[in-house]
């Protein structure tokens, strides 16, 4: 048998606190043995994701694009690791497209002769090819980033062929976009 | 099932998705027990020993001297490889990393030395050390703290966690103060956090039926005393209401059982196990409440219990001693006693996880334990068949409780496996007593593995008495069954030539701890059961009446005829 002094008000107060406490802890220890999912994501996973050749995560992305803290933190891991910086590109002129410049590396576009509905995106790398990209990462000014993963670097050059009516195209065609490589 | 929705909700996402965090190889970056476990009692505050904030006081410490070994340009960046780019949070991994790092760098702070054990941190105004053992759950506390609300503090934390380094090009300023300052900071935004997540009135309500039934029964029992001595109940309610003796409520078996029978019905009661884990809920609260008070109003010692005098009886030790009880198989499932096979799942470890679980609870309520240990297992079995929708007829049967292993069959289980603990302690004798030999020969040098003489920890272990002057007659004879004991078992990790390897040693040494633990803990339950039922046919009676009040209230919770 377990006695003890029958609480007082402001004991019963604090009682209860506790209780609610070690309830908590109840709660959330008994989570880790349930198959419980949260629908957050986890730190640890966001900076793997970003960090290794992994592919493009559409669920992972969708839910990084509902959260505005999510967005600014990808953004911030995307920047800090990244190999090159491309930054706003210079306005181009009616019917161009814009030419961005980082160190070591420059992000031009070019319709196709034979699809003109398609255009080509051309990474030079102009630095060490060892530090040649398999992700670019184009961030708009509200820090949604976007994820594309690039084919493998041929004579310093990586060209991706995207319809004019895509969502890179249109993001690269906005100057006010970032770009990383990584 | 995903978790998510509403103020607890998102505690739970937060908590979880620090817990979801993977190794490259998918498993978990934090082990569940005890990182997670650890982490949970910070996060609502009841960790932490003494002061509940003291783990950010540590996390402060450690981040300003991973700062230090950091290029100050990078700060943040390396900072956060630091404790979310590792592979494994891992006390080897935290360890190679610091000494790598102190290896290669000229420019760490004077302040800092790091060795083999950890770090050790002297500021002009205190000192403070870190082993590398606790890096792992304060790189769990770090990633909840950023995580926390969607990533909404992580910027703030993090240009917190930039002041406590030295400014560009300047010697290090950071004193301990500053780090006191910054846990200051840390702990005020968790505790915001903690009142817009963490509701309490959900809580309020069961914990006041839990000891509005406590009160209730405390009464009743002052009725039938004061009924014998010829006291009305208006005197009895007039005591009750003054500070005197009747104001006293117990816990104990039948108080659990009693519960359940009168409220299962709840929803938030109906599982036995659900209540039994309310009232060890409750103990723990109430004990806490009760060193607050103690602390106020120290207990006179004596017998007298209607006076709240202490008896220093060793059964009547405070639940205060066990507040940071924790289960002794943990240790069992890490590195590097994983590397030793000294239980099988099934039949060694999975009929003890439960008492490891609860440990002392289990020992002061051994028949509400059984009953869950029992009837809890066929509770479950119910809810399964329910869930999948099984015939009444497969409900009926199972109601009956005639699948219930029996308190007898679970006393000689118990025993059986508190022997092969006995084996096993005795096997690790022998492991670590022939590494001891073996270093004498080799450099004339002897290590101690416990502050005690090793024969007697485990003499203490087993219940001996015990002194500095071993009786050399029977510590042969006790050096003859460790290495009979050891040679017995042929599974993982009892091998001879394994025992040359110093990690396999370093298994025995840990392991060697928590079996001790887990024996001592078998011993004392097999005795709570010998003094509440003093013959195994009283036990069996026990179990044949639990049987019938068990399968009538199926009955009724359910809703099925017999």
């Amino acid at each position: 048998m377990i006695d003890f002094k029958m609480p007082d008000d402001r004991e019963l107060e604090r009682i209860q606190e506790e209780f609610s406490k070690n309830s908590w802890v109840d709660i959330l220890t008994s989570s880790l043995e349930e198959n419980r999912r949260s629908d957050t994501i986890s730190l640890s996973t966001l900076y793997a994701y970003l960090t290794s050749y992994s592919g493009v995560d559409e669920a992972l992305e969708l839910k990084v694009r509902s959260s505005p803290h999510l967005r600014k933190l990808y953004r911030k891991i995307v920047d800090q690791t990244a190999s090159y910086r491309l930054p706003e590109a210079m306005a181009a002129s009616s019917g161009d497209f814009p030419v961005r410049h980082g160190s070591g590396c420059i992000i031009r576009m070019e319709a196709s002769r034979a699809e003109p509905d398609q255009i080509y995106v051309i990474i030079e790398i102009t630095g060490d090819v060892d530090l040649a990209p398999t992700s670019m990462f184009v961030c708009e000014e509200d820090q949604t980033c976007m994820r594309f993963e690039v084919p493998e670097i041929k004579d310093g050059i990586i060209q991706l062929i995207f319809d004019r009516q895509s969502k890179l195209v249109e993001l690269m065609m906005n100057p006010k976009t970032e770009v990383f490589l990584k | 099932m995903i978790t998510g929705a509403g103020a607890s909700g998102t505690l739970t996402a937060d908590f979880l998705s620090v817990a979801e965090s993977c190794a490259p190889d998918g498993s978990p970056k934090y082990a569940k027990r005890p990182v997670m476990e650890w982490l949970a009692k910070v996060i609502v505050g009841s960790g932490g020993g003494a002061n509940k904030d003291t783990p950010l006081f540590e996390l402060c410490h450690l981040i300003h001297t991973v700062n230090c070994f950091l290029g100050k340009a990078d700060i943040a960046k390396e900072r956060l490889t630091f404790f979310i780019g590792v592979e494994k949070a891992s006390p080897s991994v935290y360890r190679d990393w610091f000494l790598s790092k102190n290896a290669l760098s000229g420019k760490v702070e004077e302040h800092i030395t790091v060795d083999e054990k950890g770090l050790n941190l002297e500021y002009p105004d205190g000192k403070f050390s870190i082993h590398y053992g606790r890096i792992p759950f304060l790189a769990a506390l770090h990633e909840f703290l950023c995580i926390m609300d969607q990533c909404s503090f992580y910027e703030q934390f993090n240009e917190l966690f930039d002041t406590l380094s030295a400014s560009d090009n300047q010697k290090c300023d950071v004193t301990f103060r500053k780090i006191q300052d910054a846990s200051n900071s840390l702990s005020s935004s968790l505790r915001r956090y903690r009142r817009s997540n963490m509701p309490q009135a959900q809580h309020d309500e069961k914990s006041g039926k839990l000891l509005h039934f406590l009160k209730e029964r405390a009464m009743k029992a002052a009725e039938e005393v004061a009924g014998k001595q010829g006291k009305e109940r208006n005197e009895i309610e007039a005591e009750r209401q003054s500070p005197q003796p009747l104001d006293v409520i117990s816990v104990d078996d039948k108080t659990i059982l009693g519960f359940w029978l009168t409220h299962s019905y709840l929803e938030e009661f109906r599982v036995y196990r659900a209540v039994f884990d309310n009232f060890v809920t409750l103990i723990k609260s109430l004990e806490t409440a009760e060193v607050g008070r103690n602390i106020e109003h120290a207990s006179v010692i004596g017998t007298d219990r209607e006076k709240h005098e202490v008896d220093p009886d060793d059964e009547a030790a405070s639940f205060a001693d066990y507040g940071e009880w924790q289960s002794p198989l943990e240790v069992f499932d890490q590195e590097p006693a994983a590397r030793v096979k000294f239980f099988k799942q099934k039949s060694e470890r999975q009929p003890i996880e439960l008492l490891m679980k609860y440990g002392p609870y289990a020992r002061r309520l051994p028949l509400a334990f059984l009953r869950l240990e029992t009837f809890g297992q066929i509770q479950a079995g119910i809810s399964n068949d329910l869930r999948l929708k099984r015939s009444q007829g497969d409900l009926r049967d199972r109601m009956t409780c005639r699948d219930a292993a029996t308190y007898l069959e679970i006393q000689v289980q118990l025993k059986k496996i508190n022997e092969h603990v006995r084996q096993l302690q005795l096997a690790a004798l022998y492991a670590l007593r022939k590494n001891k030999h073996q270093r004498i020969q080799q450099d004339g040098n002897v290590v101690s593995l416990f502050d005690d003489p090793l024969q007697s920890e485990f003499d203490a272990a087993r219940g001996r008495d015990f002194s500095n002057q071993i009786d050399e007659e029977e510590l042969e004879e006790t050096i003859g069954d460790a290495q009979r004991a050891f040679g017995s078992f042929t599974r993982a990790g009892f091998t001879e030539e394994q025992l040359e390897d110093e990690g396999h040693l370093e298994a025995f040494r840990i392991g060697a701890g928590a079996l001790i633990e887990v024996g001592a803990q078998l011993q004392h339950f097999l005795s709570s059961i010998s003094r509440v039922v003093r013959h195994d046919s009283l036990l069996e009676e026990k179990f044949k009446k639990d049987q019938e009040i068990f399968s009538n209230q199926f009955h009724t919770i359910y809703g099925v005829s017999p």
